[in-house]
């Protein structure tokens, strides 16, 4: 195994592959490694993993991710890093690295590749299912690792069996409903700059499993007790694998706080290391087992009934001694040292079961919370069920009582510098529930989320009565964790979806025309639609201008293909239509079409459309481009759960038709040149008539439907012909001054004529009486939304109502979304305004807002607190400092008697 | 991310489906209720601490409405049945988060 | 007769060897909406000479003239795209007065990306959310979804190779997302 390069802090460090930097740092002989964030004390590194709460470093290298500790990071060549004190830096460059995502189901999933996690998947594997096995570390094993131990062969060789895959570098970052478990896979980080390009950074998984078995295993926590943040102070088998694993060799002298056996597996892990134990320091009175007498046989000397108070340090803040309390006689004895390995007990990991809502229960003699569980869907194993392995005697659960000078350096959350002294603060401030607590101190706030801070807390909350009855852990439970269990780069969950794939781009069959045509795009939905074309030189203005006179006084073509559109069957149809829409459309003649508005239950406008009768029992159906899958739910849903007696079917075939408008005076003697087997004459093709025809042996269907007010056809083909036609269209359209137009001068035209656009001229509020569409109201018939009409509420004055404004000419626009406002002008006794808002009152709102070429003048479409009755009324608009003015006029501001039309 | 199992399709994400609030509240005569009786089918559905009859459509997949109960605490999922059939009974017994009764899964 | 353009105009990259994807453009396609058990269901099987699929999920494989295939995939209970069958709206369109169903050409609704190749079915367990074992989604199965937040239509043709069916104008997106999911192997 080679040797890794890596910097920290400018300083070259050499790491074993698979090791966290941390332990490199460490054989490198740096035991502080950053200044606490609140308080500024020098920290170093406590822990082996993802439970530590001191040693954040920035990345300069690769992402340049910051406040990751040491303990997680694998060296790899290339590596570069600094020292982090608190909040991070984001790099300024746009992440490049690639993450991905991927799905999976299985049979089983086991989490956790400790003895426990290996021993259920052979389990898994002998009873006949597949199985995916997930860790978060470079190789299985779990403690064994940290021993510096073989598997057993027998599980050492199932990792090759044909059904199991086994996933390396992958911690489980949720558990969710019905087994579903979220995961992250780091896949080449710890390559360094070998890292093949197209790899992703981050895989997440997602994976259904039938069966999940949790084998977490458990981390160490500390204890409280003053200045127990010193550099030099680590948790115990963390220490003893630094030194006896990973060759760290800076520690000459130890101490060891325990209550519990597993301090003396660690103090003799020290001593074979060839570190002078100087004592190991027991909580409890008495303990016994094989680790105890090793450690008495070692002639380690041991202190039962004793604990650690206090430490002090040289002067760059490292630990150089300890004080020690006999906590009967309540002496104090002072001893030297470099080392102070604390074993404050197992805590095992119970997060992914509490996502779930399973609540962990308390054990005493583990002096840990536990998940005992077992169902057919989900079992927990090894430490996290509570089998600590050996046959160790009970821990206690205890923490030193300490003086209030004492609380204010004994650390409970050491990134937060959160102090008992803050605990018992919130405490006497009266909070009781843990959750309190936390949010009062920041205790388990930070990257760690109270990995070891949280079982601290519930110990000192059990020690701080206030002068209540003590309470115990169970009564106090566990702080709420919820996924993710470690932090994931934001990165990372958008995996492949961002930039081009964040969204669908939806395009029409036209649109690489309209791209070489150098059209402006803006998004309708997840539309992409021309905006206008503008030729060169030309602002926007100017191209819907040139658009706008083409469309009024020439010829002017525009793709409309992305409107929805739905196939409508069945004897019912019509009936069915007459349910959905506000007006007949059983008495449609065929061949014909007619525009038809939809209300919801509440009355209130939700599409509109026009639908053209093909056949006796055939219909198709138009909707707004953003509303064609709401409409097509809508009546699927009324079909499917309250009339299925009626013989409808319908079928969506937005693509599979594709739409091109030609609006204007010219069009017809345009189409003319295109369709020769039918008379387009306005006698023989009345207005809102269909008629199919052929062009170069390509059916088309025909339908004189206007949006613009002009004479217009719409020329309905098969999506993959459009393209040939409108290309033909275009070659006869040139003696025509055939000009392209886009959204926005579809929107002026529109909005000349008064026609509505839902959802851009109504706000989810409006009847269609507010719309000043009573017309389209049938009184013969039931229909969705009627009986609404009836509420009082939709019923009463003041609403607000489409009207239009004009201003004068050369007037400045008005932004579309501004608010309209009134002077008020009566007043009270005391000649003060009369409302309660004062001198101006908002009375409604502009939706749309355009420069109109026809009219010489700006115009917009409004909704005006009954706007219906206040026509000549002028209203002020305040835009900024400015206040322009207009006057409110009907909406439909051009050829009221459509003459133009055909 | 809830499992839920279309009678047509089979169990698939909670993200191939919306969700459609309380089963069993049929559209009514408009014309037979008051203006508060008419508001209160606009608007009210039953939203209950524990199991509730509610009504789901596989929008991304078959396209087809169906019913199912859902305990609102624990997620679980109990009987499904189609539109126009006989609504199972709720399951019993109640189960809940803090393990007291039953399991979570 | 003016040739149609498809959406992805025939594009195709990789290699079957590890993964190629593929458009198949210009499949002729009917949506075929009629009730389950009815002799309307009866009539139209009668008329096509064919069973339909009675499962949703089902998909059913037909010989047509010529050696080409077809296929009738089962989407719900009432509803079955017939992919193929060039002959069948004219042996179905006499049946719309006396019976109640839908036959409509949706031949432009859809196109086709093929995936073939050892590496199809992880590539595909990118983007598709569904299970893709053997049990569950064997050869012959089809499932209506979502890949890259599109509606598509997923096919398992034979052992190593799936058929996306993706609305037109979504082509373009969800064939980048593929392409881009397939970026180790293709």
């Amino acid at each position: 195994m080679s040797e890794i390069h890596f910097y920290f802090d400018d300083q070259l460090y050499k790491g074993q592959p698979g090791e966290p930097m941390a332990a490199a740092l460490l054989r490198g002989g740096l035991l502080s490694i950053t200044n606490s964030t609140y308080h500024g004390r020098p920290r170093g590194v406590i822990g082996l993993g993802v439970e530590e709460p001191n040693a954040l470093v920035q990345l300069v290298s690769g992402t340049k991710e910051s406040m990751r500790p040491a303990t997680v990071i694998e060296v790899a060549e290339g590596l570069t890093a600094r020292s982090l004190t608190g909040i991070g830096a984001l790099p300024e460059d746009a992440e490049e690295a690639r993450y991905d995502k991927t799905n999976r189901y299985v049979d089983t999933l086991v989490v956790g590749a400790g003895v426990a996690g290996l021993t259920a998947a052979a389990e898994e594997l002998r009873a006949g299912r597949e199985v995916l096995l997930i860790d978060d570390q470079p190789t299985p094993g779990g403690h064994l690792r940290h021993l510096g131990l073989e598997l057993p062969s027998a599980l050492g060789d199932m990792l090759s069996h044909k059904n199991l895959t086994y996933i390396s570098r992958c911690t489980a970052t949720g558990l969710y409903d019905q087994n579903y478990i979220v995961a992250i896979e780091r896949r080449s980080d710890h390559l360094g700059n070998a890292a093949p390009v197209n790899r992703a950074r981050i895989r997440v998984w997602h994976i259904r499993a039938e069966r999940v078995i949790l084998a977490s295993g458990a981390f160490q926590r500390p204890l409280i007790f003053a200045n127990n943040d010193r550099p030099g102070i680590m948790l115990s088998h963390a220490a003893a694998t630094y030194v006896a694993v990973h060759g760290v060799k800076i520690f000459k002298q130890a101490v060891v706080v325990t209550i519990d056996n597993q301090g003396y597996r660690d103090a003799l892990r020290l001593h074979n290391a060839g570190v002078n134990v100087l004592g190991i320091y027991d909580a409890r009175s008495t303990a016994s087992g094989a680790s105890v007498d090793a450690a008495k046989a070692a002639g380690i000397p041991i202190h039962f009934r004793a604990t650690v108070l206090d430490t002090s340090s040289n002067a760059e803040g490292i630990l150089n001694g300890v004080t020690i309390q006999d906590l009967d006689t309540k002496e104090i004895v002072q001893t030297a040292t470099d080392l102070l390995a604390v074993s404050g007990g197992w805590t095992p990991i119970v997060d992914l079961a509490t996502h779930i809502g399973i609540k962990p229960t308390w054990s005493g003699q583990h002096a840990a919370f536990l998940v005992n569980h077992t169902t057919d869907k989900l079992r927990t194993a090894g430490m996290l069920a509570g089998d600590f392995g050996g046959d160790d005697d009970p821990a206690v659960f205890f923490g030193p009582v300490l003086d209030a000078e004492q609380a204010r350096t004994a650390y409970i959350d050491l990134q937060r510098d959160s102090t008992l002294h803050d605990l018992r603060r919130g405490v006497g401030a009266g909070l009781h529930s843990i959750e309190h607590i936390k949010r009062y101190t920041t205790i388990g706030t930070a990257h760690d989320q109270g990995k070891t801070s949280g079982m601290l807390t519930i110990g000192a909350l059990c020690q701080v009565n206030n002068g209540e009855p003590a309470r115990s852990p169970a009564d106090i439970g566990t702080l709420t964790f919820r996924p993710p269990y470690v932090p994931i780069p934001f990165a990372a969950l958008a995996g492949r979806e961002r930039g081009e794939l964040s969204d669908p781009i939806r395009i029409t069959p036209l649109h690489q025309w309209h791209v070489e045509a150098g059209a402006v795009f803006e998004d309708v939905g997840q539309w992409k639609r021309p905006w206008y074309f503008p030729k060169p030189g030309e602002s926007m203005e100017d191209a819907v201008k040139r658009e706008c006179i083409a469309a009024r006084e020439g010829v002017a073509v525009m793709d409309a293909s992305t409107l929805g559109k739905i196939d409508i069957r069945g004897a019912d149809a019509g009936v069915f239509l007459d349910r959905i829409y506000t007006n007949m459309f059983s008495t449609l003649p065929e061949g014909q079409c007619r525009y038809g508005l939809m209300c919801k239950a509440d009355g209130i406008v939700f599409d509109d459309g026009v639908t053209t009768r093909l056949g006796k029992n055939h219909y198709l159906m138009t909707t707004t481009t953003g509303g064609a899958a709401r409409v097509l739910a809508w009546l699927e849903e009324w079909l499917q759960t309250e009339w299925p007696e009626l013989e409808v079917y319908c079928t969506s075939v937005t693509e599979h038709i594709s739409t091109i408008a030609l609006v204007g005076p010219k069009s017809r003697a345009l189409l003319g040149e295109l369709v020769k087997d039918i008379d387009l004459s306005a006698a023989a093709f009345p207005f809102m008539h269909s008629r199919e025809a052929t062009i170069d042996g390509i059916p088309v269907r025909i339908a004189r439907i206007s949006f613009s007010g002009e004479l217009a056809f719409e020329i309905n083909v098969n999506w993959g012909h459009a393209r040939y036609l409108w290309e033909k269209l275009w070659k006869l359209g040139r003696p025509y001054d055939l000009t392209a137009y886009g959204t926005e001068t579809m929107h002026v035209l529109r909005a000349e004529k008064g026609y509505v656009i839902i959802g851009q001229d109504t706000d989810g509020t409006q009847t269609p009486y507010d719309l000043n569409m009573g017309w389209i109201v049938s009184k013969k018939k039931e229909f969705i939304g009627k009986r609404s009409f009836q509420l009082p509420y939709l019923k009463a004055a003041g609403r607000q109502q489409l009207v239009g404004l004009i201003q004068q000419p050369g007037e400045e626009l008005i932004p579309e979304g501004a608010y309209i406002t009134v002077l008020n002008a009566t007043q009270d006794d005391q000649g003060a305004p009369a409302d309660r808002h004062g001198k101006t009152q908002h009375t409604g709102f502009v939706t749309s807002a355009y420069y109109s070429q026809t009219l010489g003048a700006p115009f917009a479409l409004a909704l005006v607190a009954d706007g219906l009755n206040r026509m000549g009324e002028v209203v002020s608009i305040p835009i900024g400092k400015k206040v322009l003015q207009a006057t409110i006029c009907d909406s439909v501001f051009i050829d009221k008697e459509n003459t133009k039309r055909d | 991310m809830l499992y839920i199992p279309c009678p047509h399709c089979g169990l698939r994400n909670e993200n191939e489906f919306h969700y459609g609030a309380e089963a069993g509240v049929g559209y009514p005569d408009p014309n037979t209720l008051s203006d508060s009786e008419w508001a209160k089918y606009l608007h009210i559905r039953a939203n209950p601490k524990g199991w509730l009859a509610e009504r789901w459509v596989h929008f991304a997949g078959c396209g087809r409405w169906f019913n199912l109960w859902r305990n609102t605490v624990t997620h679980e999922i109990g009987p499904v049945y189609l539109p126009f059939t006989k609504q199972p009974k709720a399951p019993a017994p109640e189960t809940h988060r803090d393990g007291k009764e039953g399991s979570i899964q | 007769m003016i040739a149609k353009q498809s959406p992805l105009q025939g594009k195709h990259t990789g290699t079957a060897a590890t993964v190629a994807i593929r458009e198949l453009p210009g499949l002729f396609t009917l949506d075929l909406r009629v009730a389950p058990g009815s002799v309307a269901q009866l009539a139209v099987e009668q008329a096509l000479g064919i069973t339909l699929p009675a499962k949703t999920g089902q998909m059913q494989t037909v010989q047509v003239a010529g050696g080409s295939e077809a296929h009738i995939l089962c989407l719900a209970p009432d509803w079955w795209l017939l992919v193929g069958l060039k002959d069948a709206e004219q042996k179905l369109a006499p049946l719309h007065n006396q019976y109640h169903c839908s036959v409509v050409d949706v031949s432009g609704q859809r196109t086709t990306i093929e995936l073939e190749g050892p590496n199809a079915r992880e590539v595909l367990a990118h983007l598709w959310e569904q299970d893709l074992r053997e049990k569950s989604f064997p050869v012959g199965s089809v499932s209506q979804g979502l890949i890259a937040k599109a509606p598509v239509i997923a096919c398992h043709m034979a052992p190593l190779r799936y058929r996306v069916m993706v609305r037109s104008s979504f082509a373009v997106h969800v064939w980048k997302a593929i392409v881009d999911a397939g970026v180790e192997w293709v």
